[in-house]
């Protein structure tokens, strides 16, 4: 298992102690009715919907809603309980949220928490790190999700690069990836009739791989024809599929985790090329999670 | 030691494996498959007392394809595997089927019921949300890509257990992709447009469905929701088991026939040959 699950994370952490895939679980908070009454004064958004309990209840809501943004506010209030990067966070950098299902008062909600990413800053003692976060009530159902980077205190003034061999989809990452590449038979012999470009999408991030007859002739942001396909996944997808006991990358394509653009039925043709790639990819994040 | 027939069903020739004599297991196979999935019930079965008969569907294996090509609906096979139990002289048989034969077992229970004695469903579900059949359509006229069979291979070992030793799931993905991919496409097409939810209730017979925990093709919550529709019906998850139960457990004889002496009742008595009364 090349990436960890982490339950209890203990003390404070810098940007070398990061690592993508570990996993965090946060406590359980029971949200009141005074939380949402204190939200409606410190928002100044009092909406029917969260105040008055026979409006909401008129629309075939159980009670009134909690503010969708007081859901995100507990997951940040308990991501400081976790006191992980209390004296070492220095900046929360972007937010992208999904509001799923409604929280009532009463709900006892808890968060679970994946590192999909972790970047030095080359400029100063600091790092971004990606995360996905995933909001739970007290049923277990889903009800925010989404994801913001942060940008954290390194110890040192520049570390090796233990966690660019999960940095999916960056050109420097990609580099890595192709010196593996062209130890592998198995990729060579499966692209031993193609002359293309594969692009490679994890986020925001994005490659791609020009090749010709089994050999990868440059990774660059972009190439002059363009990528015959471009396989694309979030960040948590691309972490989840680097992660699992095996390689599922055509049970997780099935599944919605990836998709593909371009020309598809190469990208079909190239089936045993790709889960080749797929193994290239797994092996190297797991030496980057090692090292 | 197992026998090979050949029949005339709907005016083509079909092959059917056997073994056995005794009250008849009726073994279904997977959608692009054929009786070979069935090799160890074959072989122990019968020492159960059971005659197992394990057909291939038409344009599988060694059976003709029928005249009007490959079968894209469910309830034309279930008309064939009726023929076929008429012309074997099986008046009633315990069905056992996987995928597309776990659907068909509860279709044949659902709608020729005096002809099934009991179910055992695995990899079933009443109505399959994966895939499309816009896309399967599109497969159907790709289906001479040269990666066609390794998207079988790849496609069977991912949706093979993780508790499978590695050299006998590839074993099995290498049987599987010698196929033929426009009948094994049009009976993915037939799973995926044959709706069963309205029908389960009708179904009398005690039911054993199994559901594969890594089974990615098959939701195990939709496999229990079918479960519960059917009114005799145990329901059981195989821990670290995808979606062809009898080929990737080395002791599925054993197991299936536990579950056998759990649900068919009368074994070799005449009323064996009815279908059992509902409890409820």
């Amino acid at each position: 298992m090349p990436l960890e699950l982490v339950d209890a994370p203990s003390g404070e952490m810098f940007f070398e102690d990061f690592r993508v895939g570990q996993r965090y679980r946060s406590q359980k908070r029971t949200v009141t009715d005074a939380d949402i009454a204190r939200f409606v004064e410190v928002s100044g958004d009092a909406a029917a919907i969260h105040v008055d309990g026979d409006y909401a209840r008129s629309l075939g809501f159980d009670g009134p809603l909690a503010h969708g943004p007081l859901g995100l506010a507990i997951v940040f209030g308990l991501l400081f309980e976790l006191g992980t990067v209390r004296s070492t966070a220095i900046a929360m950098l972007d937010l992208d949220w999904q509001f799923s299902a409604p929280i009532f008062a009463g709900d006892e909600v808890e968060f679970e928490m994946t590192i999909t990413r972790c970047r030095r800053t080359r400029s100063k003692p600091a790092g971004v790190v990606h995360r996905y976060f995933e909001l739970f009530n007290g049923a277990g159902r889903s009800v925010q999700s989404g994801t913001s980077a942060m940008m954290v205190r390194a110890r040192d003034q520049l570390d090796g690069d233990a966690q660019l061999c999960a940095d999916f989809g960056s050109v420097a990452w990609g580099k890595l990836l192709v010196e593996r590449l062209a130890a592998s038979n198995e990729f060579a012999e499966a692209m031993s009739t193609f002359d293309g470009a594969v692009g490679l999408e994890a986020g925001r991030e994005s490659l791609q791989l020009r090749i010709y007859k089994g050999q990868v002739l440059e990774c660059a942001r972009s190439t002059p024809r363009g990528a015959t396909f471009t396989v694309s996944g979030s960040e948590l997808a691309w972490v989840n599929l680097a992660a699992a006991p095996r390689n599922a990358f055509i049970a997780r394509t099935m599944a919605g985790d990836f998709s593909v653009t371009g020309d598809v039925y190469e990208y079909l043709r190239l089936t045993k090329a790709l889960v080749a790639l797929w193994d290239c990819i797994r092996e190297l994040a797991t030496e980057g999670i090692a090292r | 030691m197992t026998s090979l027939s050949y029949y005339e069903i709907s005016g083509v020739t079909a092959a059917v494996e056997w073994a056995g004599a005794g009250d008849t297991l009726l073994c279904i196979h997977s959608a692009g498959q054929s009786a070979h999935q069935w090799r160890q019930v074959l072989q122990a079965l019968p020492a159960e007392g059971y005659r197992v008969i394990a057909p291939d569907l038409p344009g599988h294996g060694r059976s003709e394809l029928l005249p009007a090509g490959p079968v894209r609906t469910l309830s034309a096979y279930r008309q064939w595997l009726v023929e076929l139990m008429d012309v074997m002289n099986v008046p009633s048989a315990v069905v056992v089927g996987c995928s597309i034969g776990g659907k068909l077992a509860l279709d044949l229970a659902a709608n020729a019921p005096d002809r099934v004695a009991a179910v055992v469903a695995m990899a079933a579900d009443a109505r399959n949300r994966l895939l499309s059949v816009r896309t399967l359509e599109l497969g159907l006229e790709d289906a001479a890509s040269p990666s066609r069979s390794d998207r079988t291979y790849y496609g069977t070992l991912a949706c093979i257990g993780r508790s499978v030793d590695p050299e006998r799931a590839a074993s099995i993905a290498a049987r599987h992709r010698r196929e033929d991919p426009l009948v094994s496409t049009a009976d993915l097409i037939a799973w995926t447009e044959h709706d069963l939810r309205g029908e389960l209730a009708q179904i009398r017979c005690p039911v054993h469905l199994v559901a594969g925990e890594d089974d990615f093709w098959v939701d195990v919550r939709d496999a229990e929701w079918a479960a519960g529709q059917i009114r005799n019906c145990t329901f059981e998850v195989l821990p670290g088991i995808g979606h062809y139960p009898m080929e990737e457990l080395a002791d599925f004889p054993e197991l299936l026939a536990g579950w056998l002496s759990e649900i068919v009742i009368d074994r070799g008595s005449e009323r064996w040959m009815t279908p059992r009364q509902s409890s409820s």
